[in-house]
């Protein structure tokens, strides 16, 4: 008996000592010190959405739909990135004079203080490896690579003269998807469904599908949530499989055993955010509902097979395979039912010329022709089911190609490729309230550099978060001690677009 | 050697900020314990007075000397810079007569009471003093403007206006003093103005920019990038040179463009926009003044009177059901409704909306179980311009009810089994513009006779189909 009295003493010292440090802790935060620290708490996570509704913490969900600074014309973001990044001069920046200006020596005064990652010496100028024509009542030029496309260029407004400063495939795609080339930024998707939540209740709000084989080089940062709470962060689904990893039940665990689990870890869940107001904690019981949500409605609109026979042929979709072409329909069924955000990689556009696959007259254009189709129809069947006005459609690059042919360490190359460019890339926008049949922006005769119409990447966010009903300058969440933006201190809308 | 002792003096005089705060702190203390010390309770710490007093004014004394030094290099508004120099030379001289008689008469009666009210006067004159060196610092109204909002409405000071207004008609306006001017008092006027000419550069006025500053003009007509106005304004971030200084609101990449245009224009003093050439790049920066922040006001729904509040208990009881309610904007009333996650809705659910009628402006009602005879419903919303009934059962019946809707624009009739007869009740609806019935029985005909009335309106009935081109499968 002694001995179980002694256990108890030490048991009730033990109480009392975390029970003496917890109400120490509380009395700092209660006393004079909750001035200055309640502030510092708040600056490190704390959140200003500018003129509007301050992101209420207590409203348990943090992907509740929430309205933007002014009406936006777009609700849902399809963002095609072509990771490797496309040629510009064969597909939509047409340069006759370049092509007059084939294999000739490189003049030394382009190359003059300039970095490029491959190119040494002085290169050849490269023709456009394609034939162009104008399309549509706006006469947009598209080359011979794209032929579906071509039929829908009064949908498509393009961007000619886009820059970027950072000529390295990683770098330069987090700078497209995050706003900065190095780590630790929330990505585009992120800032988006941060801002607007998502408006079906079962699926996230941010989607990402890949194809091409590959990953992007800069990693899963490029649909990461940085210092936004990790609720924000892209869903990778795969088209092939469970569409998200271990989503079936294990057996023996029946769906309603599984809800009183799930209720019971966010009950707890719920009294530890009483007590720390931690926002990861409101993450954790977000994610663990949408997870069992998620496991009917994801295999649902996730399956493509059920799609009629017309559709599999208009995108020229196989179930079961990991293509552009079925994940651009899974981009058409997931903003159909609400989806905010879907970021769509395709990897494979890297042609510097070092075998047939990277190839700007060979493997290039097995490229284009996968991508093609798929892309075209997917702004068809947006617009005839009525969903193209509300959907941003963004396709881009982290980059441009060089008018030079690559020279890989100053020697001849086996194929034609062009080297990573900075200075000048296309990107098109359709749809979302992106004004139709536009080209802005234009680029010097060979395609080296912007002449009018430059904008940046910062400028594209801008836009982008501009149709979405953000003003991308008071937009922002306090991290650090400091509020940021996705466009840092820079961006200027494209007003020309919108 | 006379260089050297103007460096010096230079650097001597720059000191004079960090020697400036001593004088006032020991002269406070000096004075808290001469108003302290006549209480009995203090009286021991009255012998210590002398001591404190002395080495404030030898501090203000340095402090006046290095004050007169960083005077002569200049840049300073003459009439404040004035009235700080005497008044610190005063505080100076005032403080050494009160070391003298706290030192001397340190018994008599009357000169205690004199004496302190010397002190006090002291007090007084070391507080305008550092008002009025605060003002050749930061410039006036430092403190002023960081008052908080609330404070400034209570005492009826009005806040000077740094955001640009966006200008009526930028062609027709005066490019200097229109554009150029305004943003020179935004971002450069604090520091090179009436009050405070940094580097001897004010830029308040024609003359004064014409005039440039120590280091010669900084600007050349029509030559950009040989102005200093200019070309301090595209220096590399970090840069030493580079303006505005690092901390301070840096200018945007649109106003350095209008800038450099202006001054590659000629930088003229009295023309309008509208006689200078105008890159497509700089049309477009113009036009951005023009709508600039306003653009938002030409936004959807913009011109709708303001919205009633919103009832909050039946908002919270749709939402509770399922049913969203979504503001169109952090700052209206409008809304959409979207009944994405309630599949099951109903007659019930439609009465409940009527009761935010006014607020509707978008129903999303695709794949729920909505029926024909809830359509009529909705011609009592004033508002409403986007109906989505997509995979509904909603047939030319209900299209009929919904022949009166004051303000509708879009319809999503997507997989539903109306035809063209519910197209001819659409066209007695005068406000719509889009039609979407991808997957219905309408045909050619009935679009065209929705086009008889409605010329412009869109009908999309989808169906888009892809040829098979050879090149489809060519393999490179």
């Amino acid at each position: 008996m002694k001995n179980m009295d002694k256990l108890f003493k030490e048991l009730e010292r033990q109480q009392l000592q975390a029970v003496t440090r917890r109400h120490f802790l509380k009395d700092c935060v209660a006393g004079i010190g909750s001035i200055a620290l309640g502030s510092f708490l708040a600056s490190c996570g704390g959140n200003t959405m500018g003129g509007g509704d301050a992101f209420d913490l207590n409203a348990l969900n943090p992907l509740i739909p929430r309205a933007p600074h002014f009406p936006g014309k777009a609700k849902s973001v399809i963002y095609l990135h072509m990771a490797g990044a496309p040629s510009q001069l064969e597909l939509f920046d047409y340069k006759p004079t370049l092509h007059k200006l084939h294999n000739q020596p490189c003049p030394e005064s382009l190359l003059a203080g300039k970095t490029f990652a491959f190119i040494r010496g002085v290169p050849k100028m490269l023709g456009p490896q394609a034939t162009f024509k104008q399309y549509g009542q706006s006469g947009a030029w598209i080359s011979d690579h794209l032929p579906h496309f071509s039929q829908v260029a009064d949908d498509v407004s393009f961007l000619k003269a886009i820059h970027t400063d950072q000529f390295n495939h990683g770098p330069a795609q987090l700078f497209m998807h995050t706003g900065s080339a190095r780590l630790g930024r929330p990505s585009i998707g992120s800032w988006v469904t941060y801002g607007l939540g998502s408006e079906n209740s079962n699926l996230p709000g941010f989607v990402v599908l890949t194809s091409g084989g590959k990953t992007p080089d800069a990693g899963k940062s490029v649909w990461g949530s940085g210092f936004l709470p990790s609720v924000y962060q892209g869903v990778q689904c795969r088209s092939k499989g469970d569409p998200v990893l271990y989503i079936a039940d294990p057996e023996g665990m029946g769906r309603d055993l599984k809800k009183q689990a799930i209720d019971a870890i966010n009950e707890v869940n719920k009294e530890e955010y009483n007590t720390y107001k931690d926002p990861e904690t409101l993450s954790r019981i977000a994610q663990y509902e949408m997870a069992y949500k998620m496991q009917v409605a994801v295999p649902e609109v996730m399956d493509i097979s059920s799609e009629p026979e017309y559709i599999h042929e208009l995108y020229g979709t196989q179930p079961g395979q990991e293509s552009f072409a079925n994940n651009c329909l899974l981009a058409r069924k997931l903003v159909e039912q609400g989806v905010r955000f879907v970021q769509l990689f395709d990897w494979g556009w890297d042609s510097h010329g070092t075998d047939s696959s990277t190839s700007i007259d060979l493997g290039f254009r097995n490229k284009c022709r996968e991508i093609d189709r798929p892309m075209t129809a997917l702004l068809m069947d947006l617009k005839q089911r009525g969903l193209l006005e509300e959907t941003l459609v963004v396709w881009g690059g982290e980059f441009g190609r060089t008018p030079m042919q690559e020279n890989r360490d100053n020697s001849d190359m086996p194929f034609l490729g062009r080297d990573h460019h900075t200075d000048a890339y296309t990107i098109w926008m359709a749809g979302g309230g992106v004004k139709p049949g536009i080209t802005y922006g234009e680029t010097d005769e060979i395609g080296f550099t912007g002449v009018s119409g430059r904008a940046s990447v910062h400028d594209v966010h801008a836009t982008m978060l501009h149709l979405l009903g953000f003003d991308h300058e008071k937009f922002t969440y306090d991290f650090q001690g400091r509020p940021f933006r996705l466009t840092d201190v820079e961006g200027n809308l494209i007003s020309a677009v919108v | 050697m006379e260089l050297f002792l103007e460096e010096l003096r230079e650097f001597i005089g720059r000191s004079h900020p960090i020697f400036v705060h001593l004088p006032i702190g020991m002269l406070v203390v000096a004075f808290c314990m001469a108003l302290f010390g006549r209480q009995e309770k203090y009286q021991s710490i009255q012998p210590a007075i002398p001591f404190v007093l002395l080495l404030g004014s030898i501090a203000a004394f340095v402090a006046a000397i290095t004050g007169y030094l960083l005077s002569l290099r200049g840049g300073y508004d003459v009439k404040i810079l004035g009235f700080h120099q005497w008044l610190g030379i005063a505080v100076a001289v005032i403080s050494i007569f009160l070391y003298r008689l706290y030192r001397v008469a340190a018994t008599e009666g009357r000169v205690k009471r004199y004496r302190f009210a010397v002190f006090s006067v002291l007090m007084l004159l070391v507080g305008v003093t550092g008002h009025f060196g605060g003002t050749l610092t930061h410039g006036a109204g430092y403190f002023t403007d960081a008052l908080p909002t609330a404070v400034k409405d209570f005492l009826g000071y009005k806040v000077a206006d740094v955001e640009l207004a966006p200008i009526e008609n930028v062609q027709e306006a005066l490019v200097y003093e229109a554009i150029v001017a305004p943003i020179l008092k935004q971002r450069c006027q604090s520091c090179h103005g009436e009050r405070k000419k940094e580097g001897g550069l004010a830029l308040h006025s024609k003359e004064a920019i014409l005039t440039g500053g120590d280091g010669g003009k900084v600007l050349l007509a029509g030559k950009m990038t040989e102005s200093e106005l200019y070309a301090r304004l595209v220096l590399p971030e970090g840069h030493e040179g580079r303006m505005p200084p690092k901390g301070r609101t840096p200018i945007s990449g649109d106003q350095i463009k209008l800038i450099g245009w202006w001054i590659a224009q000629g930088a003229s003093f009295s023309g309008k926009v509208s006689t200078m050439q105008q890159p497509a790049e700089m049309k477009q920066v113009l036009a951005n003044l023009e709508k600039g922040k306003a653009a938002e006001l030409t936004m959807e729904y913009a011109e709708l009177p303001e919205a009633p509040t919103l009832p909050e208990d039946l908002v919270k009881s749709l939402q509770a059901r399922g049913i969203k309610v979504l503001p169109v904007a952090a700052n209206s009333n409008y809304v959409v409704i979207n009944a994405i996650n309630y599949p099951e809705f109903s007659a019930k659910d439609m009465t409940d909306l009527l009761h935010i009628k006014e607020h509707i402006v978008q129903l999303k009602l695709g794949k729920t179980a909505i029926k024909d005879q809830d359509l009529a419903s909705m011609t009592k919303m004033p508002y409403l311009r986007k109906l989505h009934l997509e995979h509904t059962k909603i047939s030319d019946e209900g299209l009929k009810q919904l022949k009166s809707s004051p303000s509708l624009a879009y319809i999503n009739l997507f997989a539903t089994n109306i035809s063209d007869a519910g197209l001819d009740y659409l066209a007695e609806i005068k406000s719509l513009k889009k039609v979407y019935a991808y997957q219905t029985k309408i045909t050619p005909v009935g679009i065209e006779g929705l086009r008889k009335s409605h010329v412009e309106a869109y009908v999309d009935s989808g169906k888009y189909q892809l040829p098979f081109l050879v090149s489809d499968t060519i393999q490179y």
